[in-house]
């Protein structure tokens, strides 16, 4: 696939290839995923969620976690070396590749017909951005009607407070996205933005 | 004793509700004895006040009815669990016959010291985060160490950024405060430090996107909240090095600079010192800083108590590329050589685990000491000048380096102890490295401006146990290697070092450990439920000493599992404190 041939592929580009493309080969199967949510409820549940919240281990979904581990190789690199930390690295290979899976389908990713393996090269050209960006997208589309109910009943909590981002955002950095797909990121949520998005809005005082 | 005063009246639940409070009955402990400030500037040698028992930060305890003679005769003589299942780092206080024992979510508990039954609880009602902010809703079940007494109050910090009063007698909200906004990030990990009717903290929560450009020390009445000053610990007005050292970035892109551990105080001079930890994103490369220094990441700072304005500052670590902060306990000691008082901060600041020495009135570098492997200093010049291995900078997205020691330490907030009898600093430790690689991320609320992925902890090469006690003889000119006890689990609590020549701690393999001061053995040792944690400490009541040893789950028992696979940690939570004493004399 056209994907596993880049390292690093920027989200927003990802984004506009989905609505281009339609369906993605992810990198795994529906089985993985289905095995996959077997044994992280019975390994992994326990401190990340059962819904990849947390909390009391770090939440793993979102774009921002896909974005970090970057590839199925950093997932599944870390991961089958040091999770579940009382039995570390010790759930076998198949295992790891299925939660791998499972997680990346958490976050949104299709299956494909092509399973998972071990393999280094195949992993590293996993992106986890890319793979997942149409359920990050989704989320992020429905998020807004859901913690609102939330906020108000917390006081009124801003559900999306803008947020800053880093001084190098949208800039050409050695081995990352090229310019023009980085500044085209803000727009990455893939669902069409109200004309202040990206701009600082004043917060309603408690 | 005073416990023979204690009466425990049942209050009704509506009353209660009145109150406002939770619904639950309560104990109250009748004439409870105000903590006063002559309290807190000599604490008396059977209770255990603060944080880390003195406003010096030592963790030393002058009790030696336990000792080294008699320690194996150690017996349990109650146990209690936690209130809450999610990762503890607590550090239980003793003041006149109560214990007062916080976790994480805020949650503390008064109970009799010496029988072990609860007096009363308080629950702190947190606002609900969105599910996606991951982040920080993960932040907010960690971290969470110290409460304060003072007079007749209980106070705490809490992870929704909020000042909390309690009644020490019976657990009822006195006041509270709504420090800085929680809806951007902002927390309280850590707790106070309480100075002549000031409040003392800082907050938490600055490496989430939304608290750009400001990270606090901050003080308030302890009677009526007022805010009496802050300081931001990555924008400085009054300094201009500081500003020059972000390179061109801007406050509203910087991010860090935690103080995520308690400071110390200097009654002599009234100046305030805290640990500063690293900058975000983490790699400079994200960062935009350039091969600045981004100050005050990774420094000690030496604040005024009564205006904030900063005396000095030291930075351990200019220059971050890989989260190895510099937050944690710096401890003051005082040695007289030669007729006259060396006064210094002596500290393992960092997670890379180098020791170091300061002139404590003007923040002057005397010396530093390398402990667990770490290839990230290649060297520090006799004026304090720290140089850093510049072929660990990742200078593209993804390009990978090994460092050591990890994000997870060598040092972490397991704080360490220093013995004024035998002059020696013992610090917990681990042997660890893991990779690190920039990548490009897009923030987004309640989550982490990192934007690096770590690979998983290994041990250094060559090391085959994580775990280190490091004993260092403390002097003006040097921190000379006393002893070191290795062990294979990491270490996973903090050290209590006692007049009994005795320094106790423990491991994620869940033994608590006595080492004899002078020679690192080992003099006893139990096995518990879980691994040892937050902060052993001690404390005498009826002409008997008594030790507490906290016990649960917390990040320093977990990342670095991988290298003691043979000993399992178990996978429930097991968060409780099992106290000991010596068999009654007969």
């Amino acid at each position: 696939m056209h994907v596993r041939s880049r390292r690093v592929i920027p989200f927003a580009i990802a984004a506009m290839s989905l609505a281009v493309s339609g369906a993605y080969a992810a990198g795994f199967t529906a089985e993985q995923a289905t095995a996959g949510k077997t044994a992280y409820d019975s390994n992994c549940a326990q401190c990340h969620g059962f819904k990849l919240e947390g909390p009391e281990a770090p939440g793993l979904v979102g774009m921002d976690v896909m974005q970090n581990w970057d590839s199925a190789a950093g997932l599944y690199d870390f991961i089958s070396v040091a999770m579940p930390p009382s039995a570390p690295g010790m759930l076998g290979e198949d295992a790891y590749l299925n939660i791998v899976s499972y997680i990346m389908s958490f976050n949104g990713a299709q299956p494909g017909e092509t399973p998972m393996s071990a393999d280094p090269d195949l992993l590293a050209s996993i992106s986890l951005p890319a793979e997942t960006s149409a359920g990050a997208a989704a989320a992020a589309a429905a998020a807004p009607a859901v913690t609102a109910t939330d906020a108000a009943a917390a006081g009124g909590l801003n559900p999306t407070p803008p947020v800053n981002q880093a001084f190098t955002f949208g800039k050409q950095l050695p081995g990352g996205a090229a310019p023009a797909a980085a500044s085209a990121a803000p727009a990455a949520p893939g669902v069409p933005q109200a004309f202040t998005f990206g701009k600082q809005l004043p917060t309603a005082a408690n | 004793m005073k416990l023979g005063l204690m009466k425990t009246c049942l209050i009704a639940t509506t009353a209660l509700l009145m109150l406002g409070t939770a619904a639950q009955a309560q104990g109250v402990r009748e004439n409870y004895e105000p903590v006063t400030d002559e309290m807190l500037l000599n604490p008396p040698a059977e209770e255990w006040l603060m944080w880390r028992g003195n406003y010096a930060n030592q963790g030393y305890s002058e009790l030696d009815q336990i000792n080294k003679d008699n320690v194996a005769g150690l017996q349990l003589a109650w146990a209690w669990p936690m209130a809450d299942v999610g990762i503890q780092e607590t550090a239980p206080l003793v003041h006149d016959g109560v214990m007062f024992l916080q976790t994480n979510n805020n949650i503390v508990e008064a109970l009799d010291a010496k029988t072990g039954d609860r007096i009363w609880q308080y629950r702190h009602v947190l606002p609900e985060l969105p599910a996606a902010w991951g982040y920080q809703l993960n932040q907010a079940r960690r971290q969470k160490n110290s409460i304060a007494l003072y007079g007749d109050k209980v106070i705490l910090t809490t992870v929704d950024a909020k000042i909390v009063v309690l009644n020490a007698a019976d657990g009822t909200v006195a006041w509270e405060k709504q420090v800085l906004d929680y809806q951007v990030g902002y927390s309280y990990t850590i707790g106070p430090l309480i100075v002549k009717d000031k409040i003392i903290s800082a907050i938490s929560g600055c490496s989430i996107a939304g608290t750009a450009g400001g990270c606090f020390i901050l003080a308030h009445d302890a009677n009526t909240g007022e805010e009496l000053w802050r300081f931001n610990t990555i924008d400085d007005p009054n300094n201009p090095a500081q500003q020059e050292s972000w390179g061109e970035v801007p406050a509203e892109n910087r991010w860090g600079g935690t103080p995520w551990a308690t400071g110390a105080y200097d009654p002599e001079t009234n100046v305030t010192f805290w640990g500063v930890g690293m900058p975000g994103p983490y790699a400079e490369l994200i960062r935009g800083s350039g091969d600045g220094s981004v100050l005050y990441t990774n420094s000690t700072l030496a604040l005024d108590a009564d205006t904030g304005e900063l005396k000095w500052y030291y930075q351990h670590l200019p220059r971050d590329n890989w989260d190895l902060d510099s937050p944690f306990e710096r401890i003051l000691v005082s040695q007289e050589v030669d007729g006259k008082m060396a006064n210094m901060v002596v500290s393992v600041p960092g997670k890379n685990g180098i020791a170091f020495g300061l002139d404590r009135d003007t923040g002057k570098y005397l010396w530093s000491k390398e402990t667990v492997q770490q290839n990230v200093v290649t060297g520090i010049d006799p004026d304090g000048t720290v140089h850093i291995n510049e072929d660990l900078i990742s200078t593209a997205v993804g390009e990978a380096h090994l460092i050591c020691t990890s994000v997870s330490g060598g040092k972490l907030w397991m704080a360490g102890s220093y013995s004024p009898k035998t002059q020696t600093f013992f610090v917990p430790l681990t042997e660890a490295c893991n990779t690190v690689a920039p990548t490009q991320t897009e923030f987004t609320a309640g989550n982490a401006v990192g934007a690096v992925k770590f690979g998983p902890r290994v041990l250094p090469e060559g090391i085959t146990e994580a775990g280190l006690v490091q004993a260092l003889s403390v002097s003006p000119t040097e921190g000379d290697s006393k002893w070191q006890a290795r062990s294979r689990p990491s270490m996973t609590s903090s050290l209590l070092a006692t007049a009994g020549d005795l320094v106790f701690g423990g491991d994620a393999g869940r033994f608590v450990k006595a080492w004899d001061q002078e020679t690192g053995e080992v003099l006893w040792e139990q096995r518990l439920n879980a691994p040892i944690g937050g902060y052993p400490m001690t404390y005498e009541l009826d002409g008997e000493q008594y030790l507490v040893i906290p016990t649960g789950y917390s990040n320093a028992a977990s990342s670095i599992s991988s290298a003691f696979p043979e000993i399992p940690l178990p996978t429930g939570t097991g968060n409780s404190i099992f106290v000991f004493k010596l068999p009654a004399a007969k």
